[in-house]
């Protein structure tokens, strides 16, 4: 028999004893980073001001969705990103008018790397893929997860863009004013949120939404839900309920429902004047379209399918697009209220983009955005073709 | 009976029967896996996106755990540091000690109950864990709240489980235990789905990912709470491995030797209570290793306790960081490890059954 006092019998003891050298190590206060020689301070909207390097070095956005479209219009400075996101954010950038004016940005490999974001499993990103991007500044939303705090912890640039917390149109502001700040020019970010205010105000003057006597009652809903028996919806809250609704002349069919996601049932209880689908079948979960929509046996007996208005909404991810927001609520004003509005649409993308970008949107490219394959059948629609203008000026005016 | 012994005999003719390898070296075994276990951890320091070499991420951790301050001109850079103190060393100390904890717990069960086919997740502490760990997410609980619920989880599904199986009158029948374990497991793994059902979208995605088993988001503090039960509640099941040697000889052996059968059985419930919960709740449910892990140490050393417990410890460390290094480099998408474990383990342990199938417990 072995001795049980043996020392052989207590190697164990090793082993143990060395993984809780090697815990307590943890003990030690992290490690800083210095701050840079030369700086700028930067505001973000946590209210935090922020060292920012001179010269930028660049930006790493740990964010995922519409993030990099974003950026790019805020800041109009494709160089700048160093890591725009996973291959699903690719994708969805890949829809978008700012992946035809930079196509560099998505053509580039380097700036899309899956490791760095988990996909599809929401903002999980891996810090040490961030640390070896080496930018200028770490972009995000204000979150108490993600790596954000604990960069913010080593003494690196953190830079919070977005406050979920900060309501509507505010909240939209503030990423254009702090990404154009950090790429040094926040005089980029004031013209847009001009833009923005004047584009509203001209809708406001030609529309009059106040005057209106009918508003088309709207439900706007996707069909992304994996189940699809509970559907999601736009709900009573948000900048679609109360910034563009309002402004649009229409009401929101799901006034009195709480929840965002809805049974079939509750659906066709609004019995809404017109639908609008969200999403994208380019995007990383297809949608369902307006077509397969009116053959769906679940909504025969609702208005909208009856007059067949249901329409895909354009892609460019508003409501916080400040960009293509207003156009986006010309579009809605344009379907629920053809007699107040001239159609021009096209032309109003079209000119937003040549102004702010210098580039012009082809008709193939603005017939993307509008999905004009999928909602060209629907009634009202043909003033969004291409030629309707050129073609109503021949017709004597009714 | 030592060899020095039977060379003084004076009666040369008596044959003698040889001593087994792993019964003369049984305990290199043991110590060879321990210094493999800390290579191994110095080298999943050096995987993962930012580019480490192995004498480099050596240096940092020598100097991490030497007692002194470090030095003021350092030869690694500070991205390095930040990389080995911050993100690398706490998962790779999460994955080390959670495995050794599973390894050492599925052991000191089987050897309990005296059925190899006994494992922390047959008997209900995971799934009792799991579902204390997920309640306490569920009210939104700070970390320490989801160890101390997550503790309690797995202390009464362990509970319900023998007074169901005494209530059955098959307190000291394996069968009856695994049976009750079964059962009680259904329970609070129901209880759990239950959890889930009724928590916000933001929650169930967390509880989604964290019951699959996952070592993501790896901090100091989860290190912490799984280091304390595993190497407080590990040195505390290595003292009682003599006397689990005689447990596995049976109730009425064991008592016969002095043994307080009652208090032993439950001292090591609770030791192996307190590490899987501590296990469950810094990672969710890591199945399987606390069922394959002693068994293949049983291949290298085996039955005998005093050997089978750090060699199955060792060996449990090895099979979770291994497979965790799998999920941080070869599978991108940070595949859960409790799939990894299932997918591995599950395969293994049929293996195992099929050869062993002829030879029950006693036969080893």
């Amino acid at each position: 028999m072995i001795n049980t006092n043996s020392p052989r019998e207590l190697l164990w003891l090793g082993p143990f004893a060395c993984i809780a050298l090697v815990a307590l190590g943890l003990l030690r206060p992290l490690p800083s980073f210095a701050p840079p020689a030369r700086s700028r301070i930067v505001m973000d909207a946590a209210g935090r001001s922020v060292q920012i390097e001179v010269p930028y070095r660049g930006t790493a956005i740990t964010w995922w969705g519409s993030f990099p479209n974003w950026y790019l219009q805020h800041t109009h400075a494709p160089e700048t990103v160093l890591y725009a996101g996973g291959s699903r954010d690719r994708a969805f950038f890949s829809n978008n008018i700012m992946s035809w004016v930079y196509p560099q940005v998505v053509k580039n490999d380097r700036l899309w790397k899956d490791n760095a974001i988990a996909a599809g499993r929401g903002p999980y990103v891996e810090v040490e893929s961030l640390l070896a991007f080496d930018p200028g500044a770490y972009i995000g939303a204000g979150s108490s997860g993600g790596p954000l705090p604990l960069l913010r912890r080593v003494g690196l640039p953190v830079v919070h863009t977005w406050d979920p917390h900060r309501k509507l149109e505010e909240g939209m502001f503030e990423p254009a004013r702090i990404e154009s700040a950090l790429v040094g020019h926040p005089e980029r970010g004031e013209a847009m949120i001009s833009r923005y205010r004047q584009s509203f105000a001209e809708l406001n003057q030609e529309l009059k939404p106040s005057t209106l006597s009918n508003h088309p009652r709207i439900l706007m809903m996707g069909d992304f839900v994996r189940d699809k028996i509970h559907l999601s919806v736009v709900g009573p809250k948000g900048m679609y309920s109360e910034v563009y609704y309002p402004r649009v002349g229409v009401a929101n069919a799901a006034i009195g429902f709480m929840s965002t996601t809805m049974d079939a049932e509750r659906i066709l209880a609004m019995d809404p004047d017109i639908v609008f689908l969200y999403g994208s079948n380019n995007g990383p979960i297809p949608m369902q379209g307006p077509e397969s929509f009116l053959q769906d046996p679940r909504w025969k007996g609702m208005k909208a399918v009856r007059d067949r208005r249901v329409y895909r909404l354009p892609s460019g991810d508003a409501p916080g697009n400040l960009l293509c927001g207003p156009i986006l609520a010309r579009w809605m004003a344009e379907i629920a209220h053809p007699d107040q509005l001239q159609p021009r649409t096209r032309e109003a993308l079209r000119k937003i983009i040549e102004d702010d970008f210098g580039y012009r949107l082809n008709d193939d490219q603005i017939d993307i955005v509008l999905h004009m394959n999928e909602n060209s059948d629907q009634p009202g629609y043909e003033r969004f073709t291409r030629n309707y203008n050129a073609n109503q000026e021949g017709k004597p005016t009714q | 009976m030592t060899e020095a012994t039977i060379e003084n005999r004076a009666v040369p003719t008596v044959s003698v029967p040889r001593l087994r390898f792993t019964q003369r070296y049984g305990w290199v075994i043991p110590l060879l896996l321990g210094a493999l276990v800390l290579l191994a951890m110095l080298a999943s320091l050096c995987i993962g996106a930012y580019p480490l070499r192995f004498g480099r991420a050596a240096q940092i951790v020598m100097r991490l755990a030497w007692p002194f301050p470090m030095p003021a001109n350092p030869p690694w850079n500070i991205k390095e540091l930040t990389v080995v103190q911050i993100i690398r060393l706490p998962r790779v100390l999460l994955a080390t000690l959670a495995g050794i904890g599973l390894g050492m717990s599925g052991t000191a069960l089987q050897g309990m109950m005296r059925n190899p086919l006994v494992g922390p997740d047959i008997v209900g502490v995971t799934s009792g864990a799991a579902f204390g760990g997920v309640l306490a997410m569920l009210f939104d609980w700070p970390p320490a709240g989801i160890i101390a619920l997550a503790f309690l989880g797995g202390m009464v599904a362990m509970f319900c489980t023998f007074s169901l199986a005494k209530l059955a009158r098959g307190e000291s029948n394996s069968m009856i235990l695994i049976l009750a374990g079964v059962f009680i497991g259904a329970f609070f793994l129901a209880a759990a789905g239950l959890v889930q059902y009724i928590a916000p979208d933001s929650v169930t995605r967390t509880i989604t990912y964290w019951l699959l088993g996952t070592f993501v988001g790896a901090d100091q503090q989860k290190v912490w709470m799984i280091a304390i039960p595993t190497l407080f509640g590990g040195s505390m099941l290595m003292t009682l491995r003599w006397r689990l040697n005689l447990l596995s000889l049976g109730d009425l052996d064991a008592k016969t030797l002095g043994i307080n059968v009652g208090m032993l059985r439950w001292s090591i419930i609770a030791l192996v209570s307190l590490i899987v919960a501590s296990q469950v709740a810094v990672s969710g449910i890591i199945g399987w290793v606390g069922l394959v892990v002693p068994h293949c140490a049983r291949m290298l050393v085996g039955p005998d306790h005093r050997r089978l417990l750090p060699t199955a410890a060792m060996l449990g460390g090895l099979f979770v960081l291994g497979l965790d290094d799998i999920t941080r480099s070869v599978v991108k998408a940070e595949l859960p490890v409790g799939v990894l474990t299932a997918l591995i383990g599950t395969p293994v342990i049929c293996i195992l059954f099929w050869k062993t199938q002829s030879k029950g417990w006693e036969h080893e």
